[in-house]
């Protein structure tokens, strides 16, 4: 009973694994894409923060409290910015 | 003593989990000291995005699948010029002593740097203008990236017309299932049952090509086509192509290591799989250049194995991504050291069925281009074993001829890589395929097609990759030009001509057929990175972990060991390989000027890195930008 019971846990466990593997291989670039596209919103939601015309710095103040995670990725992005050469050449595994 | 491949599969793995469980633990507790309580940045730096915690098999998994290419495939395959004890023994010192080192800190490093690159770092350690090296590096590979393995593609669909089929409708088929994936409800698990069918449709569709002949195209009609796809490819959004291209070729690599593998332990239980190669040849065997010049083992080695041994590229998935995803530090030795293990046991299965079943599949391409290897063959080599020229190429004539020339170390050094060049490299995939044949019973046609595209695969990735990449350096480059002339700035910016500029250079550099010059330009300039990457983490390791003085040694020896082996490698390169080609005259010629003139710059960087890496090693405080 034991032994069938941990059979059936390693079992479930490489598949589990297996599938995290494959998954995430099947979303590695187009994340990458997602958090690029995020940035953009969070310039165009906040951009007049930064001289951006559109849209009125009021409606970016009232849509500033759901903008947590955006504001978060961009500050991390733009510490990078002096690196993304060789980070992009990771991603992207050239050989 | 008859050797199989099956025992050095065991041995490799047996050397590997030694090597694990006491130079890797060593390096884990005395080097790095990894600490399970210290937050990686994976959590303390948690977005959601770039920063996400993963299952410590997962990240191996990931983490080995974007290191794994062509390279510990075909490296190999060039260097059993000077015969397979050589070659295993430079895939197996160069991992063990120096690629998992190299693997392992770059990871580490970065975790303690919040998940920067290399680069970044050793502009930190060594000052800004490491970085500008490192940054000077990646774009020269990215040119003979394109180069090199344009030229193995191209070579690789010549001899397999049904694997380029097999490939280009991967191609088509990788979009729809794409699409499926990512714009239909069928999501992941449907287009995963689609992917699947679509590879052995492929399979199917390509074996049927190749037994009716269809598109059976020169090198010359396969470079152009590469270079329309990597144009096309590099200017698509990733998710239309290369996402799922890329999730693809995940299944195709897992698979095609555990059934060589799988065979190749399975024929050592049976008392199959003798290695029939010459184990040793000769120390300066004709292996580098076009045509292939002496070359001594040492220093010219990592100028054909780099990837299965040691492979700067690695540092760079290792440090950008790979870190940013590490749960625990503890996580590190698996993900890096092993990930590096596993990259050597590619290698070393290569080594195995090519030395064991390279013969045949010698045989096999020797009569399929009877018309192009004829000369070589009745005027070179007939006569260096004592044999008549050859007027028709009948399988029992041809077969006398390996057999002769497998067992004549002298006679195989000498012309061992200039003959697998002229077929094509076909003996790669038909090695594996007559190793999975003997075993299991599997098709060789099937197997052969199969092979070509598991290596193919990885090296069309690299095309796009590569090309993509250059286009947003070439894109940046012209971002001055938009002050002077709008409308220049708009052409030369936009990004079909920016793709067009590397992919034109790159395939017109293949164009000449040297592959034997331009893969050794490629890994140099791989050994380079590396070179850099372990002077960055030799400098970490004794200046900011302050490690024992034995763990010190056992980081910076194979810093300084890489990098003089390196630099007289590339000094030989250019000394000997570029003069060479230069005097063949024609596109040769313009080949030789232009990857001497690319691995020079190399050079000149790797000695001024040098002298940045001698001040900072000597100060005893280190200053850090």
């Amino acid at each position: 009973m034991i032994l069938s019971l941990t059979k059936k846990s390693i079992v479930s466990k490489f598949f589990e694994i297996f599938k995290g593997v494959f998954a995430g291989r099947s979303i590695e670039y187009i994340s990458v894409e997602l958090r690029e596209l995020e940035n953009v919103f969070a310039l165009l939601v906040l951009g007049s923060f930064i001289g951006l015309p559109s849209p009125p710095t009021v409606i970016s103040l009232r849509l500033l409290p759901y903008m947590g995670k955006e504001l978060l990725v961009m500050t991390r992005v733009s510490e990078r910015l002096d690196d993304m050469l060789g980070e992009m050449a990771g991603l992207f595994d050239i050989t | 003593m008859d050797v199989t491949a099956g025992v050095l599969i065991i041995i490799g793995l047996v050397l590997y989990a030694i090597f694990y469980f006491t130079h890797g633990k060593y390096l884990e507790k005395k080097v790095v000291k990894a600490d399970s309580s210290r937050e990686t940045p994976a959590k303390r730096l948690y977005d959601g995005v770039d920063y996400v915690p993963a299952n410590k098999y997962v990240l191996y998994g990931h983490h080995f699948a974007s290191i794994a290419g062509a390279g510990p495939i075909v490296g190999p395959a060039i260097a059993l010029g000077w015969g397979w004890l050589p070659s295993i023994i430079w895939v197996w010192f160069g991992n063990v002593f120096v690629g998992v080192v190299h693997d392992y800190l770059a990871l580490m490093a970065s975790v303690r740097y919040e998940g920067r690159t290399i680069g970044w770092i050793a502009g930190r350690l060594m000052g800004r203008k490491a970085t500008y090296v490192f940054n000077s590096y990646i774009w020269f590979s990215l040119l003979l990236v394109v180069a090199a393995f344009g030229a193995v593609v191209s070579a690789l669909f010549t001899a397999s017309p049904g694997a380029g089929v097999a490939a280009l409708l991967l191609l088509v088929f990788a979009v729809i299932t794409g699409y499926l994936m990512y714009k239909t409800p069928l999501g992941f698990k449907g287009g995963t049952v689609i992917a699947w069918i679509f590879i052995i449709l492929a399979i199917y569709l390509g074996v049927i090509s190749q037994l009716n002949h269809w598109f059976a195209l020169t090198t010359e009609q396969w470079l152009v086509i590469l270079l329309i796809y990597i144009i096309i490819a590099a200017s698509l959004p990733v998710w239309v192509l290369l996402q799922p291209r890329d999730y693809i070729n995940a299944y195709i690599l897992w698979a095609s290591l555990a059934i060589g593998g799988g065979a190749l332990i399975w024929l050592m239980l049976m008392g199959k799989g003798v290695m029939e190669f010459p184990a040793y040849t000769t120390f300066s065997a004709n292996v580098v250049g076009s045509p292939p010049q002496p070359s001594p083992f040492w220093p010219t080695v990592p100028l054909v194995i780099a990837c299965g041994a040691l492979s700067g590229f690695h540092s760079l998935v290792g440090s950008g991504t790979s870190s940013k995803q590490l749960a625990n530090e503890l996580h590190g030795l698996f993900v890096g050291y092993a990930g590096m293990e596993t990259e050597g046991f590619l290698s070393t299965m290569v080594i195995g069925s090519l030395s064991a079943y390279g013969s045949l599949a010698l045989a096999d391409g020797i009569i399929g281009s009877w018309s192009k290897i004829s000369t070589l063959i009745n005027d070179k080599i007939a006569p260096a074993l004592g044999l008549s020229a050859i007027s028709e190429p009948s399988r029992d004539a041809i077969a006398t001829l390996v057999s002769k020339f497998i067992s004549d170390p002298a006679v195989f050094g000498k012309f061992y890589a200039g003959l697998a060049n002229t077929i094509k490299w076909s003996i790669i995939p038909r090695s594996y395929a007559y190793a999975t044949n003997v075993a299991f019973g599997l098709d060789l046609t099937v197997m052969t097609i199969f092979g070509t595209l598991w290596i193919t695969g990885f090296a069309l990735t690299s095309l796009d990759t590569a090309t993509r990449l250059g286009r947003y350096a070439w894109q940046e480059l012209m971002e001055p030009l938009k002050a002077w002339s709008k409308g220049l700035y708009s052409f030369l910016a936009n990004k079909w001509v920016a793709s067009a500029i590397l992919a034109i250079i790159g395939i017109a550099l293949a164009w000449g057929g040297s592959f034997l010059v331009l893969w050794p330009a490629f890994a140099g300039m791989n050994q380079l990175l590396s070179s850099l990457a372990l002077m960055t983490v030799s400098l970490w390791v004794s200046k900011v972990q302050k490690a024992s003085t034995g763990g010190k040694i056992l980081v910076v020896a194979p810093a300084i060991f890489m990098w003089i082996t390196v630099t007289t490698a590339l000094l030989w390169y250019e000394a000997i390989v570029v003069p060479a080609m230069i005097h063949v005259g024609g596109a040769k010629a313009l080949t030789g000027a232009v990857v001497g003139f690319i691995t020079a710059i190399g050079v000149v960087l790797n000695l001024y890195l040098f002298a940045l890496w001698l001040i900072r090693i000597r100060q005893k405080e280190l200053v850090t930008e």
